[in-house]
């Protein structure tokens, strides 16, 4: 017998209880549904989670080199990554000086922001950090006799539709401002990024009240190589004073971690989802082989032999499968760009194209629980003895 | 066209505790190609059990059964479906139409199954229809057809692939007497068309009456014909 013609006599089976087989589909469905989600809502979760990471960390390994406060504290910073940058250039590692300001406030038309954070850095700080730039430009490392700023996108979300002059107090001083440019950092907290090499008469008044430190990558590195090798610089210059603390600033491998957790639960769920689906054709489809067992004897009578009983009766289960799979499938195409939506930054370029690969082991772990589901029944079906209908 | 020789077929069954218990017991039957046949006997003389060893949806314990010089015994079980779904069409008393089905697929089913086209099984389901007098039952599903509407179906369903050989398990069994004539009659008028065997297990002595031969079993034995 023809494949086509098995595969039109089971669509035939799946017409005689349309609803029982619509329920089936539905419990596998979920599972579908599930285990796509995962798939793909799962790759999106992380894609942002790994984004802000980035943002606010740097990759690993990243770094803060935090500095004593001392009145030479830029001279002091500038040594360090100076020698960081030597050490680190083999690995094509790079080290930019940062220090910050809490407290800060930023004016603009009736906007104040207050509890703004002003981070005096350098250029280098966005190859550390790879903040997308919204508008305008990031530093340039340029000198300029007013401070020039460039906001986080929170700082610029607070002024938003403000016009007129903008003012910087920090330092207990107050300055006229221009604002150059608007990055995303991820941080939830209103920044103001002030170029360190800008040179201005306003910058001593700024920097006074800064913390100093060294931000730096070294791929190469762990932390514990790195607090080593800042050891070792440290105890040939003879500037052990200086370090306050090396701090590990990347956190994707926590995230990872927390993450792989959450998407193994999640798939824990797909699959009982799946196996309770699978259930579900198991018993309908061992009530059902007794009930069709006149049906049965009939295509043997036909001409069907059992193993075509045993195929028409799997494949009415992989109808009920690609039913399902399709329509999870269906569900996630319409709900991830929600999710999308909801976990992904607007400011971050997530990719939403459909997952094909999810999609495809979804329908395949559909077509899977449905064999599984429906093997026992199609092989009692099978056993049924022909002669049963002239009974 | 079809012989079908039985030699001394026997057939028994098991009881709960292994003990055989015998339906048919040495039958020797020989039926011709374009013969009719009726089958009669009393309840538990083993009618229905020849008739389903003879349409090949049972097998003997002993003897020898061939269709068209083929030993059905030494032929694969593939082989014995594909030569039960080319030779034989079987109408049971019950009907046993496929109730989600309509009457023109219930029709088509046999050409499904032998893997005919489906505009060919649509002709010739829409034609044995049109002969039985359903031409606008095509559409109806067996519960919206009377029992004689079904039966006739089945009749249909028989004939559809054109076998040489037809099966009917008491086909007026469950129908009145005017609509069993009725049916009777369409088989026979249809039967005859193609030269096609009929063997008929039947009570009715009207119906085993318009066969060319009659032939009586009791506990599984022909006594006479």
């Amino acid at each position: 017998m023809k494949v086509i013609s098995l595969a039109l006599i089971a669509w035939q089976g799946i017409r005689r209880r349309p609803l029982r087989n619509l329920l089936s589909a539905l419990s596998l469905t979920v599972g579908v549904l599930a285990l796509v989600l995962v798939l793909s809502g799962g790759a999106v979760v992380r894609e942002t989670i790994v984004f802000d990471s980035r943002l606010q960390g740097g990759d690993a390994l990243t770094a803060n080199l935090t500095l004593t406060d001392s009145p030479q504290k830029f001279a002091v910073a500038e040594y360090w990554r100076s020698s960081l940058g030597r050490a680190l250039a083999p690995q094509r590692g790079i080290a930019s000086v940062t220090a910050s300001n809490d407290g800060a406030l930023l004016r603009k038309g009736d906007e104040t922001v207050s509890d703004l954070v002003v981070v005096t850095t350098e250029k280098a700080l966005l190859e550390i950090r790879p903040f997308p730039v919204l508008r305008g430009t990031w530093l340039t490392d340029e000198p300029t006799y007013a401070p020039t700023v460039v906001l986080n996108h929170r700082a610029d979300q607070m002024v938003e539709g403000q016009t007129g002059p903008v003012t910087l107090v920090a330092g207990g001083q107050t300055f006229r401002t221009s604002v150059i440019g608007v990055v995303y950092d991820a941080e939830p907290r209103p920044v103001a990024y002030l170029d360190m090499h800008a040179d201005g008469p306003w910058q001593a008044a700024i920097e006074d009240t800064n913390v100093y430190s060294v931000q730096f990558t070294a791929p190469a590195w762990s932390i514990g190589d790195a607090r080593s090798r800042i050891n070792e610089l440290a105890s040939i210059s003879d500037r052990a004073a200086d370090v306050t603390g090396v701090e590990r600033t990347d956190r994707l491998e926590t995230f990872d971690r927390q993450l792989d957790l959450v998407n193994r639960v999640f798939l824990a769920v797909a699959i009982l989802s799946l196996l309770i689906g699978a259930l579900g054709i198991l018993n309908i489809g061992l009530s059902t082989v007794r009930e069709r067992s006149d049906e049965l004897s009939l295509r043997r009578s036909f001409g069907a032999t059992r193993p075509q009983v045993v195929v028409i009766m799997l494949l009415e289960s992989q109808f009920v499968a690609l039913v399902s799979g399709l329509a999870g499938i269906a569900l996630v195409a319409g709900g991830l760009p929600l999710i999308t939506a909801h976990f992904a930054d607007r400011f971050q370029e997530v990719s939403t194209g459909f997952p094909v690969g999810g999609a495809l082991l979804g329908l395949a772990a559909g077509s899977v629980a449905a064999l599984v589901g429906s093997l026992a029944p199609a092989l009692r079906a099978s056993r049924v003895p022909i002669a049963a209908i002239m009974r | 066209m079809t012989t079908l020789e039985l030699t001394a077929g026997a057939k028994s069954v098991s009881l709960p505790g292994g003990r055989p218990l015998p339906v048919l017991t040495g039958v020797d039957l020989s039926v011709e190609p374009g013969e009719t046949l009726a089958i009669q006997g009393a309840s538990g003389s083993g009618k229905s059990t020849l008739l389903a060893v003879l349409g090949l949806l049972d097998s003997l314990t002993g003897g020898r059964y061939t269709v068209g010089g083929i030993d059905v015994a030494a032929i694969s079980e593939r082989r014995r479906a594909r030569l039960r779904s080319t030779t034989f069409g079987f109408i049971y008393q019950r009907f046993c139409l496929i109730s989600h089905l309509t009457a023109e697929e219930n029709v088509e089913a046999p050409l499904l199954h032998g893997g005919v086209r489906r505009r060919e099984r649509a002709r010739r389901a829409r034609d044995l229809l049109d002969q039985v007098g359903l031409t606008d039952r095509r559409e109806h599903r067996p519960g919206q057809l009377s029992g004689g509407e079904q039966q006739r179906v089945a009749v249909a369903r028989a004939l559809v692939h054109r076998p040489s050989v037809v099966l009917a398990d008491e086909p007026t069994g469950s129908l009145d007497q005017d609509t069993g004539t009725a049916v009777m009659r369409s088989l026979l008028d249809l039967a005859a068309d193609d030269g096609v065997t009929l063997i008929v297990v039947t009570h009715d002595p009207a119906v085993a009456a318009v066969c060319g031969r009659v032939v009586r079993l009791d506990r599984g034995a022909v006594q006479g014909s």
